[in-house]
């Protein structure tokens, strides 16, 4: 057997099964010891293994930040609470540093454009914008009720996306977004939360 | 340890009747299509070939009475979406293989054939051999003795890395070979940080280091 990439004689290559067992250590050491030791003579399964720890990193890293999206709502709305004349700087301005980065995560920020950070929209075609943060980039759109239960989330490489027509904001209601992007040098971008409102 | 098969894998695979396993496997691909999306847009951003892929992915998970699917139930070792990552990736793969006559991972790229040399020549440098580094990257430089030495020194640098145990082989492949951060080297060898795998390089180089001067190799010209 030969190495797709390389043309060099290997060993047999694992199995699907024994390729998951250990991405995900479940493999005993014996087994694992010569799994390694095709890894190191096998270029193609090392970059299928390179690339299938790439993918699961981030669909972990988006599950934990859909699992952190109902907590930074319940904080955005205890500090709406508490702290009275927060909305005095709706861009959340104050929390960046000069050079652009959120100072209490950091991830690069992402600028908003619309709906403005604390605004009430009329519910409808709602426009999301945002400003492009480098060229290529994915963004993940995500909008949740003041429940955090998500009632949109889409990837896009737009700025500018409409809520769709089934997507229905009850009236008089809080509602939050946020955008996040993963750029190729694994630089990670964000709006954070924003909070916007449909009148009564 | 064996993992429990999610239950709408679990029930896709026991539905016995054309309607609930139509119904099945649509709560099949609703569970699951985030995840086979990454997996298809990741050979790839462009659009229709990503879509190509998942499409193909979907049905050769549904092939034969969803053939590759019952087989993560019999084996169980690792959580059903590693392995669904796994053979989502192989399907993509095999799927541009049949296609396009090659396909290439993303991974792929900074691990090209011709970044060889320059890996070798990191690693001679790191090992801190004193031996002629640009006589290694331009071989052309070099005339007929030196050419001998010179491929006596790789012979060399050849036999210790082979004597290395595995896991090290594979870390020197990772970061040497196959240029990956040194995060993403800790991730691949199971290692909780980067500074253990920068101390575990570190020993190892000093390893090699000692396995060369021990076959001679320490002068500056070869």
């Amino acid at each position: 057997m030969t190495d797709s990439s390389t043309g060099e004689a290997v060993s047999e290559h694992p199995t699907s099964e024994a390729m998951a067992a250990y991405l995900g250590r479940a493999m005993p050491q014996a087994e694992r010891v010569t799994l390694e030791s095709h890894l190191a003579e096998c270029r193609a399964c090392r970059n299928e293994v390179t690339s299938a720890r790439r993918v699961i990193a981030r669909l972990q890293s988006r599950r934990r930040l859909i699992r952190a999206l109902p907590i930074a709502a319940a904080a955005s709305i205890a500090v709406l609470l508490l702290v009275p004349g927060r909305d005095a700087d709706p861009t959340g301005d104050a929390m960046r540093t000069p050079g652009g980065v959120d100072a209490t995560a950091g991830r690069e920020l992402i600028r908003v454009l619309a709906p403005v950070n604390g605004s009430t929209v009329a519910a409808g075609r709602i426009a999301f914008s945002w400003h492009p943060a480098g060229p290529g980039l994915r963004y993940s759109l995500t909008v949740t009720d003041a429940g955090g239960t998500a009632l949109w989330k889409v990837e896009t490489s737009d700025t500018t996306l409409l809520l769709p027509d089934g997507v229905r904001l009850a009236a008089g209601q809080t509602f939050f977004w946020l955008v996040d992007a993963l750029a190729p040098d694994g630089r990670s971008l964000t709006t954070r939360t924003q909070r916007f409102s449909t009148p009564p | 340890m064996a993992h429990a098969v999610p239950a709408v894998l679990e029930r896709l695979l026991h539905a016995s009747e054309p309607a609930t396993s139509e119904a099945a496997w649509s709560a099949f691909v609703s569970a699951y299509s985030r995840l086979l999306l990454h997996v298809a847009r990741s050979g790839g951003r462009e659009y229709d070939a990503a879509m190509d892929r998942y499409t193909q992915v979907l049905e050769q998970l549904r092939q034969d009475d969803c053939r590759r699917l019952r087989a993560y139930a019999a084996d169980g070792r690792s959580e059903f979406t590693t392995w669904l990552v796994v053979v989502a990736q192989r399907i993509c793969l095999d799927h541009g293989r049949h296609r396009y006559g090659r396909y290439r991972l993303a991974s792929d790229e900074s691990a090209a054939r011709g970044e060889d040399h320059a890996a070798r020549r990191r690693l001679v440098d790191l090992i801190g051999a004193e031996v002629d580094l640009a006589a290694l990257a331009d071989p052309g430089r070099v005339d007929a003795d030196d050419a001998v030495r010179l491929a006596e020194m790789h012979r060399s640098l050849q036999a210790a890395l082979t004597s290395l145990a595995p896991a090290d082989r594979l870390l020197i492949k990772l970061r040497f070979e196959d240029g990956l951060p040194m995060p993403e080297v800790a991730a691949n060898l199971g290692m909780p940080s980067r500074f253990h795998a920068y101390r575990r390089l570190t020993e190892v180089l000093d390893l090699l280091r000692r396995a060369l001067e021990r076959v001679g190799v320490r002068e500056a010209e070869p």
